[in-house]
């Protein structure tokens, strides 16, 4: 929504500039952001504050998102029977895991939260990230709760919040670093994996 | 070990009919109608459920359209397309002279119920039926779930 906003903004500008017919156009608000040209994933402008929330992970004891505080991580909403964008971001983040330095990948959590409650329980997601990280030192969070605490915490992290048992969900990938803000976020991950490794290093310390 | 993937990955870039996997080369199925090339399915991290992904190139001087997709490697297979992750409605459509590509975001034909497991190094037959070309087979191999996608081989 932000960049709608501001790309209408830009067109505004652009056509004010071309009947006046004088002086160059404003740059862009997403350009004059010093911050955005830094990141190859999709720039947030302003950065999103990490979200608290509390959820149930895989073994069915509370787990709050504060814990994650001063952590780079990796918060993605998505289901286990989704056949094509999770397993394929899941493992695009992974790969980006692995590509940046160990000190980097340690610190590092990737916390999954199924957007389809009825169906998957903490063993069911459990099994799913195990396919994705072995080999990393930090095993992926799977998180769980009731409908409404999965609603509120897509809210709360600005996330779309996702339809039908789940199954129609936003494809974010957001990436909070260690100042606790998200300053960048990657949508419908298609081998993405540099661009994660790329920001992860910058917003890691 | 290395090499023997790449071979296998070299063969698997194009594949139509029942032409057995080592010998169907770039060069021996141009004159084909429908061409499918790039076929592959991810290792599925569900038990329950996978996608395949490919290339269809219509080499013909006529639309045609995807109409029906099968498997026996899953109880149902459907095709997604055009961004939808769900049935794409009236099949999809190959327009003259040009490809489309499921990738994943875009398209695949989803396997559900899947028999059993699937593992790198598998590979699974699909059956795509156009409206006017037919029935083309499929082999799309299983890669691993890290592993890069193999690349389409484009037809002249």
């Amino acid at each position: 929504m932000i960049r709608r906003i501001c790309l209408g903004a830009l067109a505004l500008t652009i056509l004010a500039a071309c009947s006046s017919g004088s002086g160059s156009p404003r740059r862009s608000e997403l350009n004059d952001n010093p911050k955005v040209g830094r990141y190859q994933g999709f720039g947030l402008v302003p950065p999103q504050p990490r979200p608290s929330f509390t959820l149930t992970d895989t073994d069915g004891k509370p787990f709050s998102f504060s814990q994650t505080a001063g952590r780079p991580t990796l918060l993605y909403f998505g289901y286990t029977r989704c056949p094509d964008v999770c397993p394929t971001t899941m493992a695009d983040v992974a790969q980006a895991l692995q590509a940046v330095p160990a000190k980097i990948r340690q610190a590092t959590y990737v916390v999954f939260v199924t957007t389809d409650v009825k169906h998957d329980t903490g063993p069911v997601i459990a099994a799913w990230l195990r396919h994705f990280d072995p080999g990393l030192p930090r095993p992926f969070v799977g998180l769980t709760g009731s409908q409404a605490q999965i609603d509120a915490a897509q809210a709360s992290a600005h996330v779309q919040l996702a339809e039908d048992d789940g199954q129609l969900h936003a494809a974010d990938v957001v990436l909070y670093g260690a100042d606790d803000y998200a300053h960048v976020k990657y949508l419908q991950s298609d081998n993405e994996s540099d661009q994660i490794s790329h920001d992860l290093q910058l917003v890691a310390e | 070990m290395a090499a023997a993937l790449a071979g296998l990955a070299g063969f698997a870039g194009l594949i139509r009919g029942a032409v057995p996997l080592a010998a169907a080369g770039p060069d021996s199925v141009a004159s084909d109608p429908i061409v499918v090339s790039g076929a592959y399915i991810r290792e599925p991290a569900s038990p329950e459920v996978a996608a395949a992904y490919f290339t269809v190139y219509n080499t013909t001087a006529a639309d045609d359209t995807l109409t029906k997709v099968s498997t026996g490697a899953g109880a149902d297979a459907e095709l997604h397309a055009n961004g939808s992750m769900t049935v794409t409605p009236g099949g999809l459509r190959i327009p003259a002279h040009s490809s489309v590509t499921l990738s994943p975001g875009k398209g695949h034909v989803m396997i559900e119920r899947i028999y059993g497991t699937l593992k790198p190094g598998q590979t699974v037959d699909i059956e795509l039926d156009f409206a006017k070309a037919g029935p083309v087979i499929v082999s799309a191999r299983v890669i691993a779930i890290g592993a890069p996608a193999p690349t389409a081989v484009p037809t002249k």
